[in-house]
Formats: structure tokens, C-alpha cells, sequence
């Protein structure tokens, strides 16, 4: 435990765990190729330096059928694969932002009832 | 072309990725990775830990995709093969099933026109006429039973054997999911 706190594992694993309802909540503003899911990622706060790479969940995405792709020319660019939801994808994201919030409020409130013991 | 890309390529390349999908995705990484570049952006904030395993990364990549060749893919990427297990046990069983009845039926048959031989007549006031009321049926696995009996018994040993053989490959005793995923197959940190 003490090297996951020393080595930000712990940030690490929590990611790895909702980072692809972070990428179909991006999505879900508009289609959008990878560099452009990074932004839009950067933009909410969410840096990936350190942590894995969106581009093989993308590509996990794809596979199961949670977004569909298209090729198209980007501005003033070269084509690029375009990212959006599919109907299956927006189903997928609203069960996963339904589950998160679950579970944090349980975490928030396990976490209230520690923090209440440990200064009491 | 990016040094980046060009070791995902080779990579790529190794696992017998098709051209074509290897294309696409150095292509889109590329211009990623030139448009990240022109924002003054890391290459590591687009790749993630990805930026310093190259292999890894295009291996984890591909993998996620589905497009390594020889590789099962992911979403049926289970190394037992549930099903086929499960056919073949299910065909093995009733093999071994099947061969236990009708070993028993051959045997039986023999001791069955003995009795039948001194059976009466189920007609009130008629004789008994001793062996007039055998079966046809019965006759004929008196006089086939040792061949009933043999083929049974080859049913049942090859039935067995499978079943043994099953256990042996499948060994459930040690676990599901010991098998090495797709993705440590190829040797590759687990990015996502």
C-alpha cells in the first residue's frame, strides 16, 4: 500500500478503471479523433502523463461496439479517424456514469465515517 | 516518419498485423503526434507511459483491437474454449453412457431367452407350450448379444477415454483464468 501511495498507483488504478466512461463522455460532445479526445480530456482537468494510453481503449471501444468510426478530413489536416457513440456506446455510458456514482457516494461515505473515527 | 511510429510499425509487423490496419494507425498516430507537436504539447500527454515502450504500446494497441494475427481475439480469447469443452464432454458422456446400456443389454439378453423358455401362457384354459412365447427381439440379442456386448464395451472405453482425456487437458482442479491472457501473450504491460 505505502508504494502505491509513493508511486501514484493509486490515481493510476482509480483511472484505469473509469478512463473509458471519461472518453465516452468526451465523445458524447461530438465525434472526435484521438489527439482531439486528449484536448477535450485536457480541458476537464485530466492529464495522461504518467497513465495509460486512451489509444488501445479506443481501440477496445471499437472492438465491442461502443463507437462507431469514420475517416475524415480534419481542419487543414490529414483524414482522420473520427470516434463517436453508438447507440450502444451512449447505453454503455449512462450504466457506467450510473455505477460511478454509486460507488462513490458508498467510497465518500465509508471514507466520512473513517475520517469521523480517526479524529474523534 | 517519427521514430515513435516507426517502432510501432515493427512492431506491428512481428505480430503479423495487416498492412492495411497498420497503415491506418500509424497514419492517425502520426498526425497526432505532429499536430500535439505543433500545440506544444508532450508526446507523452498524447501516449501516456506508452511514449517510453514503444513495442508495448503498439502491441497493446493492436491486441485491443483485435487485429494481431494468431492471436485469439480478445472477446473470445478464452484459452479453455468453454464450449468446445463442453460438446466434447457432453459427446463423451453419452458415448460412455450409451456403451454401459447396451453392455448390460447384451448381457442380460442371454440369461432373458432362458426364462422366456419356461415362461406360461398369459391365455386362460391354453397350455403352456415351453419357448413358443420367446420375442424376436430378445432372440436376436440372445444371438447377438457377445457383438452387443462388444461394441458396447468399445462405446464405453472410448467414452471413458475422452473423459480422461478432457480432465487431463482442461485440468479443472487448477483454476479457471490461469492461462496467460492475449495480452501477456505477447509479452506487453497492460496499459488500459
Amino acid at each position: 500500500m505505502q508504494d502505491m501511495v509513493e508511486n501514484g498507483g493509486r490515481r493510476t488504478q482509480l483511472l484505469r478503471g473509469v478512463l473509458d466512461l471519461c472518453l465516452l463522455t468526451v465523445m458524447a460532445e461530438g465525434p472526435a479523433y484521438g489527439y482531439e479526445m486528449t484536448r477535450r480530456l485536457g480541458a476537464r482537468g485530466l492529464s495522461m502523463v504518467g497513465e495509460g494510453s486512451i489509444y488501445p481503449l479506443l481501440g477496445r471501444l471499437e472492438r465491442d461496439g461502443l463507437v462507431d468510426t469514420h475517416r475524415a478530413a480534419s481542419d487543414g489536416g490529414p483524414p482522420r479517424k473520427y470516434y463517436e457513440l453508438s447507440s450502444l456506446g451512449r447505453k454503455a455510458l449512462r450504466e457506467g456514469v450510473f455505477e460511478w456514482e454509486t460507488t462513490r457516494d458508498a467510497v465518500d461515505a465509508a471514507l466520512g465515517l473513517t475520517a469521523t473515527e480517526v479524529t474523534a | 516518419m517519427n521514430s515513435f511510429v516507426a517502432a510501432c510499425r515493427r512492431e506491428w509487423r512481428r505480430l503479423g498485423v495487416p498492412e492495411a490496419v497498420a497503415n491506418e494507425m500509424a497514419s492517425d498516430l502520426q498526425a497526432d503526434l505532429a499536430e500535439a507537436e505543433a500545440d506544444g504539447v508532450s508526446p507523452e500527454e498524447v501516449l501516456g507511459n506508452g511514449y517510453f515502450d514503444p513495442e508495448g504500446f503498439a502491441a497493446s494497441w493492436a491486441t485491443a483491437r483485435g487485429v494481431v494475427a494468431g492471436s485469439p481475439r480478445p472477446e473470445t480469447g478464452d484459452p479453455h474454449r468453454p464450449w468446445a469443452r463442453l460438446s466434447a464432454t457432453l459427446v463423451c458422456g453419452v458415448a460412455a453412457l450409451v456403451g454401459l446400456v447396451v453392455v448390460v443389454a447384451g448381457r442380460q439378453s442371454s440369461t432373458a431367452v432362458a426364462g422366456v423358455a419356461f415362461r406360461r401362457s398369459a391365455v386362460p384354459g391354453m397350455p403352456s407350450v415351453p419357448g413358443v412365447l420367446v420375442e424376436p427381439q430378445k432372440l436376436f440379442m440372445a444371438h447377438h448379444g457377445a457383438a452387443f456386448a462388444l461394441v458396447g464395451g468399445v462405446l464405453l472405453l472410448a467414452g471413458l477415454a475422452g473423459l480422461a482425456v478432457i480432465l487431463l487437458v482442461w485440468r479443472p482442479w487448477r483454476g479457471r483464468g490461469r492461462g496467460p491472457s492475449p495480452d501477456r501473450d505477447i509479452g506487453m504491460p497492460s496499459y488500459l
